[in-house]
Order: C-alpha cells, then structure tokens, then sequence
C-alpha cells in the first residue's frame, strides 16, 4: 500500500517504517512477533535478517494472493543451511482479519500494524482495538497511520494518500484513540513517526505517526484456559518454515559431527604426509590405512597430548587433537561436552579404551 | 559460452515480442514481465522494452523499416514504432520511401552484427514459404503466422535482381516478384528471420537457388479449405521449414546478418495470393499486380485487426531408417496445452507514458477486464482470454491526475504452444519449482531436503533439477535434467585463512589462483557470482555509492540492510564483473560488483579434492546417477508437481498440464561396425571394445623405433628398465619394431634437470624419434616444461609417464601396451580404422578450449584428415583473443589442410565435413550466417574449386538424456542409439547420438546439428558417418562420444592452451604427438 504516493523522503517512508520496528526490536528484543496486514511481507523479510532474538515470526493478511506471491521470498537461503543459526525461527502466513479472535495470535511479545488502521471502516476500527489489545493482549503493540495534518505538504494529493483508505487521523485523533484504547485494555502509549518536514512546516508532525503501546505490567497477566485452548481457529495457514538452526538437536549433532570428521580428516592427513615422508627415506610403504579413528583422549583436564597413531591398519585421532580447533570449540562449550555428543553418534566410535573405530567411512 | 548463447536466444525470444523487456539475469532470468509476478513493486522497475526504443536515436524513420514488413503479414503490428501502414496500402508504397530502413542497423549492433549500410539486405521471413516436403500429409498443415515478428527489416538493394529461377507458383504467382524488382529490391538476399511480404491468405515464397529440390511451393495454395477451422482468422502459408531446407540444400547461403554477400544467384519465386476469408481481401490487395506503386503512404493508424493464428510448421526432413528400432525414454515430459489459443495484444498509452512501472501499474488495476493471468512487458501483453479487438481503458497518472487512454489491440492469436509464450511458460515454471520449496541458485534449482552432507570435505551435495520448458518436433516438452550443486560451508575467507597459514609470501598469488574463476554463493540471497578479480586494495571499511546517491561503508550497508556483522574488518574484496548488458533506456551495465569474502560461499569441487582420488569418489557417488535413478527422481518431481495443488492451478492460468510419464519413443540402434586392421578385421561387439585385439593383431602401419630416448630420475631405474623390457616383448604382435633406447638416469627429478638433459641429448643425436620421459608423481610444472621442449623448441614425439602407473608389476604388460600404441601414434603410425564408402573426404574437427580464469586467450584445435582410410591427420593450432571471431584461425587452418590434402593425394577433397565442437543453441545463426559463407569464401582462394561441405555442430554440454526401455524399466541405451525425432530442434536437421557405452551414469547422447549440408548427405549418412567417426580415436580402443576428430581437436587445444601456451611447431603437424 506504500508505493502510490511519491514522497519526498530519503530513504522512502516505507523503509524508514520497516527501519523503525528494526530499531524497536533490537532494542527490546522480543521473541515473538506478528506483523497485520503484511502483504508483500516486506517487513517481514527485514526482521527474517534484523533477527535479534525473534523466534516466531507470524504475518496476517486479507488478501491470500498477494500472500501466496510473496511467500517464497521468506524461505530460508542456501546460507541458511550451510551456516545453520544459534538460534531457531519459525515463519508462518497467515490468511485472516484482524476483527477475528484467532487463538494461535495470542501470547506474542509484539505486535505491529504498520499502515494498517485506516484501510478499516471506523467500526472495524473499534472491534481491531478490542481483537489486539483485549483479546490477543501482546507485549507491546506499534501501530502507524497516516498524518493527515501532514497531507497538504504532499505535491498533488488530493483526499487520502490511497484510494483504500477509509479515513486518514490527525494527531489528535490518532491520539484520543489511543488513549481510549490505554484506558480500556491497560496499555500505555507513546507518540513518534517517521518523516519529518522542513523549516516551519515541522509543526504539522510526521508525515506517518506512530503509536508505541506498552501493556501494563499489573500481574493480571492472562493465562490460556482450556477452553480458550479448544477454540477453533479461524485463520487459514498459507505457510510455514522453520528455518535450520543449532536449537534442532539434529542439526546441531550433524553441524558437530561433521566439524569433528573434518578435523580428524585433516589430522590424519597430516599424519600421511608426514608418514610418507619418512617412508621415502626408508622403505616403501605405500599401504593408505583406510580406517581413521577419534580417540578421546584422558578423562578431564588432564589432557594427555597424545598424537596421532596407528595401530592395527587404522588411524586413530585422539581427541583432545580436535578440541583445539576453534569450529568445535564454538559449537561445544567444554571437552566433556564433545565427548557426549560423540558417544551418541554413529559416524564416530569413541573406543572401549578411550578410542574410537569410526563405523563409517 | 554456451551461457552466452543462451542469453541471446532469450534476448532474441524477447525482441520478437517487439518492445520486449528483456533482461538476463545469469542467461535466463528474463525478467519478462508475467505481471502475477513482481507485481508493482517500486523498488524493482521491470526493465527493458528498450530496443525499439533505443533505436530511435539512430534513425530518424524507424517505422518505416518496420512497416514495409507489416502489411506482409500483420499491418497492425506497429508496436510503438510509430508509423503505421494501413493495410489496403501496399508494400510499394512504403519500399519506396527511400531512406529505407536503417532499422536493421539498429537492430544489428544491439546484436554486434553491424551491417554496413552499403551493404543492405533484405530480410525475407522465416514465415515466408511454405514446404510441403512430405507429399504424403494429409493436410499441408496451416502454418500461418511466423513466430517471430520481425527481427529483420528489409534493407535497400541498388541493384536489380539478377536472376528470376523458376517460378514453380501458378497463376500470378511472380507479381510480388516484380514489384520488388521494380523497387529494386532483392527480396532474397536475407534469409533472417524477417517478415516477409506475404499477406494473410497469401503465400509467398522466395527461393535461394535454382538447384534446390524444394517442391511444391505451389501446393501451398492448395489450402484454404482449413480456413473454417479459425473463422476470423485469416490463414496465411509460410514455414519455417522453409529456412532449415535452404540451409540444408542450397549451396549458397544467403546471408542474413549483413555482412556478407550473397554468394549465388538468388531468386524470389512468389506464389499468388490466396484469398482465405472475407477479411482477407485487403491484403490480397496486396500482392496483387495491380496496386499502385505511387500510392501515398498515409501516416496515420489504420487500426483494422489483422490476426492470425499460428500453427505449427513442416517438420524437416531428419528421420534416418538405419539400425535396429528400439523403444527409447527421454527426460522429456509432455507438456498439454488445455487453451485453446493464447491472444496477443498491443497496448498503447496516451498520452505516452514512459516509465515501465506507472504502465504495469496502470495495467493492473485493470483486471476486472484482463483477468488475473497476464503476462505484459510494458507493451505487448499475452492474454489466455480473448478480448474485443480494440479496448480503451481509462486510468490516472497519480503524479498529476492526468487521464490516461490506454487502447488495447489485439494483434495475434497464438497457438499454445508458440515459441512467444515459451518465455513467460518458463517464469511460470520457475514459479510452480519455488511453490514446491526448491531453491534457485544460478538457473537450477535445488532440494534442501536431499541434502547430502560430506563432513569430512566440509561440503554439501544439493540435489536439484535444471528445467526448461521446449518446443521441439514433437510439441511442446519439460526437459528435467538431474542437477547437483556442490557448496561449501567454507566461506572464501576461511579458505583465505587457511592459505595464509600455509603460504604467507605467496599469499596473494595463492588467493589469485584459488579463487579467480570461483562461483561463490553470497549470505544474504541466493545469487552466484563468478570472482574475476580480488580487490586487495580495499575492505569492508571502505564505501561505495548506492543507487540513491548515498555513500555507505560495506560494514555498514551490511548492517543496516541484513543485520551482518562484518567479523573481519581487514578483509580483501572480491570482484564480478558482470556482463554487459542494456538496461531499459539505453543504459549499459558495466563496472564491478564487489563481494565480502567473509560473506561468500564458495561452491563447486575444491582443486584439491579433484586430485584426491577417494574423495572424489565420495563424491561422485552422490553425483553420477544412473538411468534407474534418473528416472526415478524425475518421476518424483513430477509426482511432486501434480500433487501440489497450488502447483497445479498456477499452471493451469496458462492451461498447461505437465504429463506424470516420461516420453518414450521409438529409437533406432545403428548396425555394428567393422574395424579394419592392417590384416584383420572384425564386427565390434556388444559392448563396443576392441582393446583385445588391438594389441593381438598388427597395427595398420607402424613406425620402427630405431632411436629414442628414455629420461628416468634414479629412484625410477628399476621400472625403467623394467618398461623397456616390456616394451620389446609386447612389441611383436602389435608390428612395431623397437630397437634398445638411450637411457639417461637423472640425478634428481628437478624440472631443470629434466629440461636440460633432453636438451643436450637431443642436440647431440639429432635422429632420436621419440623422447619417454617417467616422472615421478603428478607434476603441472615438469609436464609442461617437457612438453615445451619437445612441442616447440625441438620438435620431437614425447611421452611421459607416471612412475606410479608403472609400478605395479602385475599390470605392466597391458599398461606397457597401451603406452606402445600410443607411441606409435605419435610417431606417425595408424592403429585401425573403419570403412567409410565416401571418395575424397576429408572430415575436420575443431574445438576450442578456454582458459578457466578467463584472462588468457582461447585456443582452437584443429585436425583434418588427409587420406581416404582417415588414418592419417593434420592438426593445427591457433589462439585468439577473448571475443576474437574464432573463424579468422580456421581459415588459416583449413586452406593449410587443403594444401596438405592436396601433396598427399594430388587432388583437392570433393566432400568436406566439419564437425565443430563447442557450439551453444544461441551461436547456431552466427555459425551459419558468418562462419560457413568465410568456409565457402575459403574455397574461392583456390580456382575452381567448388566441394561439397556439410557442416555438423557437436554438442556434449545438453541437458537431453536418452534411457533404453523395456519391460516398464528404463536403464541406459547402448552404444549407437540414435534418436532423430520429437525431440529434435525444430529449425534445424539434427539427431542424438549415443556412440559410447555406458559404464556409470546416465546416457548422455551427443547432440549433432547439420548447420550447413551440400554434400547430399541424407540423415542415415549424416548419422552413419558419425557414428563411425566415434570409433576412431586411437587413445581409446572402443567408441568414444564424439567424433574422433573432434577428440583430437579438443586433446591439441588442451595440450597447447593449458601446458603450451603457443602454437606447437609446425613439424609435428602431421604426426598425433599430442595424444
């Protein structure tokens, strides 16, 4: 709904928006977040990048199409995959109304309606307010709307800046509606925006204002019941990815293990060519053992620095060798750590004795 | 390369569509606009429409070049360039005009094909004559509308027609003939792919050379009883065919893109004007004799609704009948079109709007009338639905609230399957890929579900499928090829770290070698870029400017657009430079595109697990799959298409419906052929290997070695001494005579040691033959040193050999065997042949080998043979510079070989057949209408001399595979398989030949386009003769996937662009010293 008016901003309006609920959720850094009227998802696809400890992230909107067009552009990237994240993020789209009570919509950290209020009639406006504030009851809640004081400033508008919009609000009734809602539902706001004018025009305000609802912390926090549980749910899922990341204990274990194997690969090696470089001198020994082993080293701190060895036509790789390596040491806090995850694993065998037979090769 | 060629046919694709908006992001993205698509998005102007646009500036009457093609076939397609003809008016009128069009100027450079306007042509269509090769069809087929509007206008001849051949047309067919030639104008000189003067129920046709076998021009008229099948649509004749047959009979080409001549006579034949519907009377106007030349050309716009449906054309006559017919599967799917027709339409505005977007905004708040399926580029805009033949719509410039009229005309009705709808088919194909979760990356995409995950490599196979949706013989058809993308989880910097670790004072020439020629993948979205440089004296800390005029940091655009935190501040910056290409308005794209190493993926196979033969087949393992396997996972994609529903729907806007099978067709298997030795001869067998009795029997001629040489480091004297031994005693069967050999033990195996030795041995014994040089492991550095030495400096035979290879005793004997044939080759010996029946051929191969950092100059290998056994070749070698025509060398070549050819047989070649390696789709044209006539010109240096040429593009690189098929169970074709129809190329004589068996993997055939043919060779030679040319490389006893010349072409190029970096001395130029 953004790209009809050309204004005079730099960056454009709409990104300067998007760039203040970034700036909201770096500095808040709430976990889960729903953003109404989506659309393109072009907010969405910011926060996907500006995570900073989102976890859920859920997009609403009317239209399913325009939904069903953009949705791919919130799957994860190759990147994704070859670096998995420290952290999880789960991507759902939703088709739905925010005048409808959708269960799953509750419990979320934050909520943002960016240019959403005035594409409703005033009476859906009414029944948004008690949806939003009453019944999903989030954290905290950004909405933005159009100033319309700010309107005769814009070259060539006549009436509202989209032909959608049912009303367009000056500061005082973006305001009182505002406070109404506070009083009501036990938030309380503050006033900002994006796009300031010049000189002595700044007196009309931003060209968008923005309201920051803060849900009072009275302890009458809302648990969900049983039957609020059992509500059935009206918005229909379009789509939903969970992107890869070490929260999966698989992936974590498979980001692990392959860490580990390359580290063993190498030292072994290593170990070859310094082998081979000896034999040349000797005699030959061309014989490529084609086992390669992880041994785990002495129990706790007290680190044996065992090299690498052969025994019996297999390699084998003490572990306290692969802890240095800064790959591991990131992905496991401590020795002992890496030592259990090896044990659960079936590419490495730790052996009897504190070495392992890798099972596959 | 074959990159490049794909780009320009999507660009030509595109400009077809008049205004098309074209871009090419990496070769395919065109950025056609389905308007489904990237919808309104500001940020994202679609681009393009430009070449018409562009072009203004060059001439100052662009539409009259247009419009003398129109009222030939569609007057209402003026498509913005301004000028309309109406179309009662005739041609005439419009030719007369005499600054004719320049237009092709501006088309032409667009392309780099700058005709020079002295030299102007005259572009006939495409569409224009119609071929009914096969009497025996039922109904000559309503070919009616070309696919391609014209790309080509008609230039301006001074000089008159010198010939009129025949006229095989009845009735008045020759009027259009005399009108041109009362103009002056040589209607047949261009055979582009332009419009040509034929009106709606009016056939035309324009013949190259008298002795064409072409029939029956004149049985086009026979057709209007089709015409009831579309009622207002008007039926005119034309095929395309018609271009393939010229191409294959006339032994002059015509020439299209401008810069050559005409080498024959050329004479236009017009068939009479059929009128076909009530509608169509003003055009047969048209042909009519008695239009009035002087009539004026009015400027206005006429804005009568010329349609027509387009059908299908002749197919080309390919079908061979030789060998055994079997049942064959292909990695084709049919596709069927459930629309009935697909409606193109023009769209003006007016006033004009300029900006791409304000028009695709416009057009999309006009779905209630268009519907929801569109596909619109700004201008032309394609429709599933049928509008009234004119609509104006009003809209609203919000920038100033001033009304806008935007009139919709409908100019074609298309068949479903025209070669116009491909492109936005394949957006919409790429979209039915994302909806099924796969990831784009280049043009394939790829599973994140399949992911196989080589930890010890610290990388990971993605399995994907590369697809394209193709209008071939057999109609339309998704081709799905298997495709695997290796990435790694090593960011270019971590490699970096690790080359700085072990190589500190060569660091930066390490990264140079390492990453030049890359493809990374980069963090932040899914797009590759090749590295072509490294910017080492930048970092992240330094700034660029952003489209809007900001200058930011590369730290901190990082940081503000994707929340990165640049870990590594003093980090060098990769450089890509990008293609060039033309932005909508003219504007070309060049400069860099600078990349963070700390954000960049590196993909492909490391150079060091190349090497590293188990790794490799850790690999390999995941990536060659076999036919069962192929099959399987194609059969999966589609499962996965028809089960998904959006899938489906979003391809059924276009009423396509993607088939659950596989084709399978019939194929044919060539007969066995017999090799020839110097006494024996015998059938190959089954499986096509004959490395038995290559070493049991005598060689055809083999070379005594008297005197030759052995270099050996110390460690190596052992299996020296050992080889030689071996040598001598598997010698006798094979015929070859081998005296003892000059041992020289080196003290060491230093490069410099190797060097100077074989030096002062060959300066001293100037009679030694042959140089055996056994080195010890695998080393770049010595090979090339050696083969410097024996290569250029003192030509000489060399070999050199791998101690390993002969270390292992219980192998020696049948390695020793193989090195002795190949000996002999390089001396100058033949090992076998097979019978080819054709006197005085002479087949050539040539391919070209580039440099993978691209900064060194592409060499052509180029071998021919000299005698009628085809055991005795002649190989040169040239180097060219980047985007140097690679024909300037083959000139050189070629007359070279004529020479040759001639000292050994007395006489020129009568049939000459080129195989020619390392052609893409896209180069196909510039191949026939620049290379070939420089062939024929080639010829001319020598008196009357006039051979018969057929010229056969080679091609590996295809995404087509071939599956034998029988009892519900597709396994691998083999060896001779020859699949000559449905999924052959529309527009040109070709077939697929699987000439080698198939030990792991999947039968990928070798795709052969017949550019050029007046050697009447029919399909079954053409095929025949390949096949049998597979069986010719001497380095592989058995047949091999392309042509043994072409083997030989690629080995010289290889050997001289990689280890030689000069053109061998000529001395060796008879002799294979480079197997």
């Amino acid at each position: 709904m953004t790209h009809i008016i050309t204004t005079p901003f730099s960056p454009p309006l709409y990104i300067q928006r998007y760039q203040f609920v970034i700036d909201y959720v770096r500095t808040y850094r709430p976990r889960k977040v729903i953003d109404f009227g989506c659309a393109e998802c072009g907010l969405l696809k910011k926060l996907k990048f500006h995570r900073n400890g989102i976890q859920t992230l859920v997009g609403v909107d009317i239209d399913r199409a325009v939904l069903l067009k953009r949705m791919c552009t919130l799957a994860p990237l190759m990147s994704d995959y070859l670096q998995p994240s420290d952290g999880p993020l789960t991507v759902e789209l939703y088709e739905g109304s925010v005048t409808e009570r959708e269960p799953c919509t509750r419990g979320f950290d934050l909520v943002t309606c960016v240019e959403l209020i005035e594409h409703l009639e005033l009476g859906d406006v009414e029944s948004f307010s008690e949806v939003v504030f009453g019944y999903m009851a989030p954290g905290a809640v950004i909405v933005s709307t159009p100033n319309a004081e700010f309107n005769p400033l814009l070259p060539g508008l006549r009436g509202f800046r989209n032909h959608d919009h049912k009303f367009e609000w000056s500061r005082a009734e973006f305001q009182a509606w505002a406070h109404r809602v506070c009083e009501e539902y036990g938030y309380s706001v503050q006033f900002t925006g994006v796009g300031e004018a010049l000189g002595h025009w700044r007196d009309v305000g931003f060209c968008t204002q923005i309201g920051v609802f803060k849900r009072n912390f009275d302890g009458l926090n809302w648990s969900m019941t049983n039957t609020e549980r059992s509500e059935p749910s009206v918005y229909r899922l379009l789509y939903k990815v969970a992107y890869p990341s070490l929260y999966d204990n698989n992936i974590y274990q498979k980001t692990l293990v392959n860490e580990v194997l390359y580290e063993a690969e190498h030292l072994r090696q290593e170990w070859l060519k310094s082998e081979n470089k000896d034999s040349n001198n000797n005699s030959h020994r061309y014989y490529h053992p084609s086992m390669e082993t992880v041994q785990y080293g002495a129990e706790g701190g007290a680190v044996v620095w065992q090299p690498v060895y052969q025994k019996s036509g297999a390699i084998f790789v003490p572990l306290p060798c692969i802890w240095p390596s800064p790959r591991v040491r990131a992905l496991c806090g401590t020795a002992q750590q890496l030592r259990e995850e090896l044990l659960e694993d079936t590419q490495v065998r730790l052996s009897a004795d504190g070495t392992v037979n890798p099972a596959s090769q | 390369m074959e990159e490049g060629g794909k780009s320009l046919r999507f660009a030509r694709i595109l400009r077809a569509l008049g205004e098309g908006a074209v871009e090419s992001l990496d070769g395919v993205t065109v950025q056609f606009f389905v308007a489904t698509e990237e919808g309104m998005d500001p940020k994202q102007p679609p681009l393009g429409r430009a070449r018409g646009f562009f072009m203004h500036k060059d001439e100052p009457h662009p539409g009259r070049g247009r419009a003398f093609a129109v009222p030939t076939e569609m007057p209402s397609v003026q498509f913005g360039r301004g000028i309309l003809l109406p179309m009662s008016e005739p041609v005439v009128g419009m030719a007369r005009k005499v600054p004719l069009p320049v237009e092709e100027g501006g088309l032409g450079r667009a392309r780099g094909f700058l005709p020079p306007i002295s030299e102007p042509t005259v572009s006939m269509g495409r569409g224009t004559a119609v071929l009914t090769e096969r009497p025996v069809d039922p109904v000559p087929a309503l070919s009616v509308e070309k696919t391609d509007i014209q790309e080509k206008m008609p230039g301006w001849e001074p000089k008159m027609l010198p010939t009129i051949a025949k006229v095989d047309a009845p009735g008045t067919g020759s009027s259009l003939v005399s009108m041109f030639r009362g103009l002056g104008i040589e209607p047949g000189k261009t055979w582009g792919r332009g419009a040509a003067p034929i009106g709606r129920g009016a056939m035309g046709d324009f013949k190259a050379d008298v002795q064409s076998k072409m029939t029956t021009v004149g049985a086009a008229a026979l057709i209007p009883e089709r015409e009831q099948a579309h009622i207002e649509e008007s039926i005119s004749f034309l095929g395309r065919g018609f271009v393939g047959v010229d191409r294959a009979v006339f032994p002059h080409m015509s020439v299209g893109r401008g810069p050559i001549a005409p080498l024959g006579p050329v004479s236009p034949i017009a068939a009479p004007p059929i009128p076909v519907s009530p509608i169509a009377s003003p055009l047969t106007l048209l042909a009519a004799p008695s239009v009035s030349e002087d009539a004026p050309v009015p400027q206005g716009t006429p804005p009568k609704v010329e349609v027509k449906m387009e059908t299908l054309k002749e197919p080309l006559k390919k079908i061979g009948t030789k060998g055994n017919p079997i049942s064959i599967g292909s990695n084709y799917i049919p596709i069927c079109c459930k629309n009935e027709a697909v409606f193109q339409y023009h769209v003006t505005y007016t006033p004009n709007i300029e900006s791409i977007g304000m028009r695709f905004g416009m057009m999309k708040e006009h779905r209630p009338t268009t519907g929801e399926v569109v596909a619109f580029d700004g201008s032309i805009l394609y429709l599933p639905k049928r509008l009234d033949e004119v609509v104006h719509l009003k809209a609203e410039r919000k920038t100033d609230n001033l009304e806008i009229d935007i009139k919709i005309q409908l100019t074609k009705i298309l068949p479903p399957s025209s070669d116009l709808c491909i492109p936005f088919y394949n957006v919409v194909l790429r979209r039915v890929m994302k909806i099924l979760g796969l990831k784009l990356v280049g043009r394939n995409h790829y599973d994140p579900n399949g992911v196989v995950i080589l930890g010890k490599h610290r990388l990971q196979v993605w399995p994907g499928y590369s697809t394209s949706i193709k209008h071939t013989d057999g109609g339309l058809y998704l081709v799905v090829d298997i495709s695997h993308k290796v990435l790694r989880n090593d960011s270019v910097l971590d490699i970096m770290n690790v080359i700085y670790q072990e190589s500190r004072e060569s660091f930066q020439d390490v990264c140079t070698k390492e990453f030049v020629g890359a493809i990374v993948i980069t963090r932040y979205n899914n797009r590759t870029y090749r590295i072509d440089d490294i910017e080492w004296a930048k970092s992240p800390k330094d700034t660029f400017t952003l489209a809007d005029g900001t200058v930011t940091t590369f730290v901190e655009y990082y940081r503000k657009n994707y929340g990165i935190t640049i870990k590594e501040l003093d980090q060098p910056l990769l450089i890509h430079r990008p293609k060039e290409r033309s932005k909508p308005g003219g504007k070309v794209i060049t400069g860099e595109i600078l990349l963070l190493p700390e954000l960049s993926f590196m993909t492909g196979i490391p150079e060091k697990m190349r090497k590293d033969f188990r790794a490799m087949k850790d690999l390999t393992m995941h990536i060659n799959v076999g036919a069962e396997q192929h099959t399987q996972n194609l059969k999966q994609l589609l499962q996965n298409i028809n089960g998904n529903e959006e899938a489906l729907s979003e391809l059924g806007r276009w009423g396509l419906n993607i088939s659950q099978e596989i084709l399978v067709t019939q194929g044919r298997t060539l007969p066995n052929e017999t090799i020839c030795m110097h006494s024996a001869s015998f059938v190959t067998s089954q499986s096509v290997d004959w490395s038995r009795e290559v070493v049991r029997d005598t060689s055809i001629s083999t070379v005594p070695l008297n005197c030759w040489a052995v270099f050996y480091p110390r460690r190596a004297s052992d299996q020296a001494e050992e080889l030689v031994t071996t040598f001598s005693r598997v010698a006798g069967p094979m015929g070859i005579r081998i005296d003892r050999p000059i041992r020289v033990e080196l003290r060491d195996d230093r490069t410099e040691t190797f060097v100077k030795s074989i030096h002062s041995q060959l300066t001293s014994e100037p009679r030694v033959q042959l140089v055996v040089c056994i080195m010890t492991g695998n080393r770049d550095d010595l090979y090339s040193a050696i083969k410097k030495l024996c290569c250029i400096q003192s030509p000489v035979p060399s070999q050199a050999i791998n101690l390993r290879t002969i270390s292992q005793p219980q192998k020696l004997r049948s390695i020793a065997q193989k090195i002795l044939l190949q000996i002999n080759c390089k001396l100058g010996g033949e090992l076998w042949t097979v019978s080819v029946p054709l006197k005085y051929l002479m087949v050539i191969g040539v391919d070209v080998h580039h440099d993978t950092c691209k900064k060194s100059r592409s060499v052509m290998g180029f071998v021919a043979s000299l005698n009628s056994m085809l055991t005795k070749w002649y190989s040169r070698v040239t180097f060219q510079m980047p985007h140097e025509e690679i024909i300037n060398g083959f000139r050189v070549c070629l007359l070279a070989a004529l020479q040759k050819y001639y000292e050994v047989n007395h006489t020129f070649p009568e049939k000459i057949v080129i195989y020619r390696d390392g052609v893409s789709d896209g180069q196909l044209k510039t191949v026939e209408l620049y290379e070939i006539p420089q062939v024929l010109k080639c010829f001319e240096t020598i008196p009357n001399y006039e051979p018969k040429l057929a010229f056969i593009v080679v091609q590996k690189r295809i995404s087509t595979t071939l599956y034998s098929y029988g009892a519900n169970h597709f396994g691998t074709p083999s060896p001779g398989t020859i699949l000559d129809h449905t999924v052959t190329n529309r527009e040109w004589v070709d077939f697929y030949l699987m000439a080698h068996s198939i030990r792991q993997g999947c039968g990928l055939p070798t795709h052969y386009i017949a550019v050029y043919n007046t050697a009447n060779l029919t399909p079954d030679h053409l095929q025949r003769l390949t096949f049998k040319m597979c069986h010719l490389y001497w380095n592989w006893p058995g047949t091999i996937r392309v042509p043994a010349p072409c083997k030989y072409a690629h080995k010289l190029a290889f050997l001289s662009g990689q280890y030689l970096h000069s053109e061998p001395a000529i001395q060796l130029s008879e002799k294979l010293f480079f197997l």
